[in-house]
């Protein structure tokens, strides 16, 4: 393997791994290809110059492009998790804030809005390994967040109840599509 | 994958490297080198395809049914086993008769349009 085929493989990682996983061998290859007719000197400069723009707009384009496809079916559990650090945020925010409120309400809330924030992380942890089991966790561990309508006088805080809402309601619905899914019989089997 | 669109109307105005790739197709599979020193030839050394905008763009061709990967090898003996080779599909060369015929009229209009700023018995510049 030549220095140059070494340095593109290593810069190929700016790629996203599943464009990396089929189109990373064919423009090595293309590269070799390069290396062979047009390298030597100057050439080799302007070569990398020309791969090195490339690169850096078409991996630009192919990470957003995939970060937007991420998005789009799972864009709940951003949400998600954008829903937890806004639970534990607040909830400990509240605890150690003296409102003249009873002590053991706030100790309560914080407890309770980190525990929440805590099973959402890890729903989110364990919905790789088992889907269903990881968006029921982030169903449950939503709901409270729920609660945070009630604070509608205060936007901020009422639209992440609002969020909330919608992303236990699409957790909820991913984990019922999960289920289906897992007892539909494999196709010859059933 | 499968294409997403049978009329070729929906995808024009197509990309600059999707025409090129196609342009460079339209004679026949090449593999990913022979795609771009095709595209430098038509394009007199003005257009060079890199490894992303070229891959980038035959992913995209790929999946909008316009290419397709081929087994066959020109000259196996001469050639790389690992190469891959691309074709045009019938709806790619669809699709690329409906860009040229594009950019025909644009073209046409775009000469009307210069020839009678130009011409001074048109009322044109001088």
């Amino acid at each position: 393997m030549s220095g140059h085929e070494r340095l593109y493989r290593a810069l190929l990682h700016a790629y996203p791994a599943e464009y990396r996983e089929v189109y990373a061998e064919p423009m090595i290859q293309l590269l070799r290809d390069r290396v062979r007719d047009e390298c030597g000197g100057v050439r080799s400069f302007s070569m990398w110059g020309h791969l090195g723009w490339d690169l850096v707009r078409t991996a630009l384009s192919e990470r957003t492009e995939t970060t937007m496809a991420s998005f789009k079916t799972g864009w709940w559990r951003y949400s998600a998790g954008f829903i937890a650090l806004a639970m534990a945020f607040l909830g400990i925010g509240n605890g150690t804030t003296d409102d003249g409120g009873p002590l053991y309400g706030r100790v309560l809330g914080a407890v309770g809005a980190s525990l929440a924030a805590l099973v959402i992380v890890a729903g989110l942890t364990v919905r790789r390994r088992n889907p269903r089991r990881g968006s029921m966790m982030i169903a449950f561990g939503v709901l409270p967040g729920v609660g945070l309508l009630v604070f509608f006088w205060f936007p901020p805080v009422g639209a992440i109840g609002v969020l909330a809402m919608f992303t236990a309601i699409a957790a909820f619905n991913d984990a019922s599509r999960q289920r289906r899914v897992r007892s539909e019989p494999e196709p010859g089997t059933g | 994958m499968a294409k997403t669109s049978s009329d070729p109307h929906d995808l024009l105005p197509l990309p600059g490297a999707q025409l090129h790739v196609l342009l460079a197709l339209a004679d026949g599979e090449k593999h990913g080198y022979a795609v771009m020193r095709e595209v430098e030839q038509m394009t007199d050394g003005e257009v060079t395809m890199g490894p992303g905008t070229l891959y980038g763009a035959i992913k995209r061709m790929l999946s909008a049914g316009l290419v397709e990967e081929t087994d066959e090898r020109p000259d196996p003996e001469m050639d790389d086993e690992r190469r891959r080779y691309y074709r045009t599909t019938g709806f790619g060369a669809r699709v690329l008769s409906a860009e040229t015929e594009r950019l025909e009229r644009l073209v046409q209009t775009a000469r009307a349009k210069t020839q009678h700023r130009l011409d001074p018995r048109l009322g044109g510049v001088t």
